[in-house]
């Protein structure tokens, strides 16, 4: 069944009520299973109100994608309205088009998050730069110290899967849960696994490295940083220009690897490229603890210390899957 | 032979020993331990590796018993050499040292390390082992991560209460 | 009013004027101009200078205006999309997705100020200067800073104002919110230009090119909302 918009809707296609008429137009068509198409022949709609009611809002009545592309077709819309539908329903989780890395992005892929920065004025009027996508010359994923912070403090209050609960004794075993869960989460989608990381190996393995001590950078001589234990030489490897990894970068500084959020996002990377590494070394696909113990540089060591160090990691893993 | 050489190094490095042990705290998960005009030895043990790294490793040596405290993770030839200078420069002129590590292991083990950086051939038993957190003198301290020597800093901080 | 230092009026002027003029009927008061220049009188409609016609009309006073280079419009009653109208006939060589930003926000403000706004009327103007494009949506209702104060805290006007334009913001207390206007501004960002966003007692001047923010008190209150932004056109090749 064709549906014109510009005669169903006449002079007023824009507003937050027509949007809803759409959206019960859509939810009808679902509900008994018939199949619609949504016609916006010379139509410029050009309103974000409307296409946030009137499609991304079906999120919220629980629609899911499939349901959606097997009953509702779209045609004839206008370029920039398309750009407006994609931007509203990737907001509300609809995504009807991946352009972006993921959907907690604020930037899509080509393009990396710039933070709102103060600006000296030659005239003393005080001036802001907005945070704002700025384009990178590859087209690559690139996400920066800042848009982590800003992922973290958004979304991480709805993480599915977290690690345990165990505090493994540590005073601060419990703090950083949401982050490990939420970076595992992000990683896991972008970089797509066979077996999905999971979060409590992360845990684990910083009692480890720092008893989840925020670590900031110690004194000379003491190189590796934050709670993850980041070297300097890794934090350059994330980069565009660190000449290691071929896409999904990370870009940040040894200060912004102080933060435990920042920290802790680099340092989940930078595992998914150990069991890249690993994986090719084997010739198979590893286990996470293989990944892990490599990481820590127990494989093939035959030093008592390593054993040692092994069995307290060991011991932090059986404590959080008992 | 070779048991009674061992006997002979024990008890030459007991002799060397004041054996004023003064133990600070023990639990499961921190000891920590002072002994004025103390014996230890530090190094780094045998690198090895794809890029050769070492733990740095501390011995604290009394008549009883030898404890090891090493770091959390290996480190690099340079930075390894780096943490042994540091140490130096606190403990060579030192009348005491406290050492304090975390996450210990009461399981001993026969260690070879010790005897070769002292050109000895028989293994030396080791008690205990913890992850190296900081050592102190009274000529200044030095921590695993540096800020173990700030003011009012406690490992005991970093636990919950047992 | 004193006209001697106004050269030309702008497409935001002739809103502005408009509010005046129908203020001026609803309070009963009398506007007297003075100094106009003869190039004013010769480029504008006498109409505009005097209000003895004025107060001989039914109150409110609606007055559309439609000139080559500008237009303007008095709505009431809800979302009205003759604007549309006008642009298509009188804009249609502009860049089409200027146009298209131009739309986008004009629906985001007309929206916000049929649902907000309480006003019985807003008003819309076009038009073009030289390179640029003038347009904005004026209301003299409830001011924003007010709807904001009713859901949130902020120190002071300006800082209600900024906060309307950040992502996650809406007026609505019950029903799950819109998008606000974070979004509509955020996709006409990379456009060169600026708007003016005046409310109570807050401005904000934001320039999209060079990412900055002017913000000012305003030494005498507005009980009403105004957005007004000026755009660089792009001409179609035609």
């Amino acid at each position: 069944m064709n549906i014109k918009i510009k005669e169903i809707f006449q002079t007023d296609y824009i507003s937050r009520q027509a949007g809803e008429k759409l959206r019960f137009m859509i939810l009808k068509a679902i509900q008994e299973k018939k199949k619609i198409v949504l016609d916006f022949k010379d139509l410029i709609v050009a309103s974000t109100s409307f296409f946030d009611e009137g499609i991304a809002k079906l999120v919220d009545e629980k629609v899911s994608i499939d349901e959606f592309d097997n009953f509702i077709e779209i045609i004839n819309l206008n370029k920039n309205d398309k750009k407006v539908l994609d931007k509203v329903t990737d907001y509300r989780g609809f995504n009807l088009t991946l352009k972006q890395a993921h959907p907690w992005r604020l930037c899509p892929i080509g393009e990396h998050w710039v933070k709102e920065h103060p600006r000296s004025s030659s005239r003393g009027v005080s001036t802001v730069v907005d945070g704002h996508c700025r384009k990178n010359p590859k087209g690559k994923d690139v996400i920066t110290a800042e848009e982590l912070v800003e992922i973290a403090n958004k979304h991480f209050q709805q993480i599915k899967k977290l690690p345990s609960t165990k505090s493994l004794k540590f005073e601060d075993g419990n703090k950083y849960d949401a982050v490990i869960g939420g970076w595992c989460e992000y990683w896991n989608n972008i970089l797509k696994p066979k077996i999905d990381l999971d979060p409590d190996l992360i845990k684990a393995l910083i009692a480890s490295e720092s008893g989840f001590q925020a670590v900031p950078k110690g004194p000379k001589g003491h190189k590796a940083i934050g709670i993850m234990q980041l070297m300097p030489e890794t934090v350059k490897y994330l980069g565009r220009n660190g000449r290691e990894l071929k896409d999904h970068f990370v870009e940040l500084d040894t200060k912004d690897a102080e933060n435990p959020t920042i920290n802790i996002a680099a340092g989940v990377r930078w595992l998914f490229r150990k069991y890249e590494l690993l994986e090719y070394k084997l010739k198979r696909t590893p286990t996470w603890e293989e990944v892990l113990y490599d990481y820590k540089g127990f494989t093939g060591s035959k030093t008592e210390l390593a054993k040692k160090s092994k069995l307290i990691l060991d011991g932090f893993l059986k404590e959080l899957k008992q | 032979m070779k048991t009674f050489f061992s006997l002979i190094l024990i008890f030459t490095f007991s002799c060397s020993h004041n054996s004023r042990l003064k133990v600070n705290n023990l639990t499961e998960k921190i000891y920590d331990v002072e002994q004025a005009r103390g014996k230890i030895f530090y190094f780094c043990s045998e690198p090895e590796g794809e890029e050769p790294r070492s733990y740095l490793s501390i011995y604290l040596m009394t008549d009883k018993k030898v404890d090891l405290f090493f770091s959390r993770r290996k480190l690099g030839t340079k930075e390894c050499l780096d943490w042994v200078k540091e140490i130096d420069q606190i403990y060579e002129e030192s009348k005491w040292v406290r050492l304090v590590g975390v996450e210990g292991s009461n399981s001993s083990f026969e260690d070879k390390d010790l005897p070769a950086h002292l050109n000895q051939k028989d293994p030396v038993t080791v008690n205990s082992t913890w992850f190296f957190s900081r050592i102190v003198t009274n000529q200044g301290c030095m921590g695993h991560f540096g800020h173990e020597c700030n003011p009012g800093f406690t490992e005991k901080k970093i636990y919950q209460e047992p | 009013m004193d006209w001697s230092k106004v050269q030309k009026i702008e497409p935001a002027g002739l809103a502005i004027l408009s509010i005046l003029f129908d203020q001026s009927i609803e309070k009963k008061c009398k506007l007297i101009h003075e100094n106009i220049k003869p190039v004013l009188k010769k480029k504008y409609p006498l109409i505009l200078f005097t209000d003895e016609k004025f107060s001989q009309l039914p109150s409110p006073v609606l007055h559309d205006f439609n000139r080559p280079n500008a237009f303007l419009l008095c709505c009431q009653g809800g979302v009205d999309l003759r604007y549309k109208e006008n642009l298509a006939r009188s804009f249609f060589n502009l860049d089409e997705d200027l146009l298209f930003s131009v739309q986008l926000v004009f629906n985001e403000l007309i929206q916000n100020a049929v649902d907000h706004s309480t006003s019985e009327r807003y008003y819309i103007y076009f038009g073009l200067e030289d390179d640029e494009v003038h347009f904005g949506v004026l209301d003299m209702g409830v001011s924003l800073p007010a709807k904001m104060e009713q859901k949130y805290n902020a120190i002071d006007d300006i800082n209600y104002l900024e906060l309307s334009l950040k992502e996650g913001i809406s007026t609505r207390r019950q029903r799950v919110g819109g998008l606000g206007l974070f979004h509509t501004f955020h996709m006409i960002q990379g456009l060169k230009g600026k708007f003016v966003f005046i409310s109570r007692d807050g401005q904000i001047r934001r320039y999209f090119s060079q990412r900055k923010v002017n913000r000012m008190k305003l030494k005498h209150r507005l009980n009403g909302t105004w957005v007004m932004f000026t755009f660089k056109n792009q001409e179609q090749d035609s």
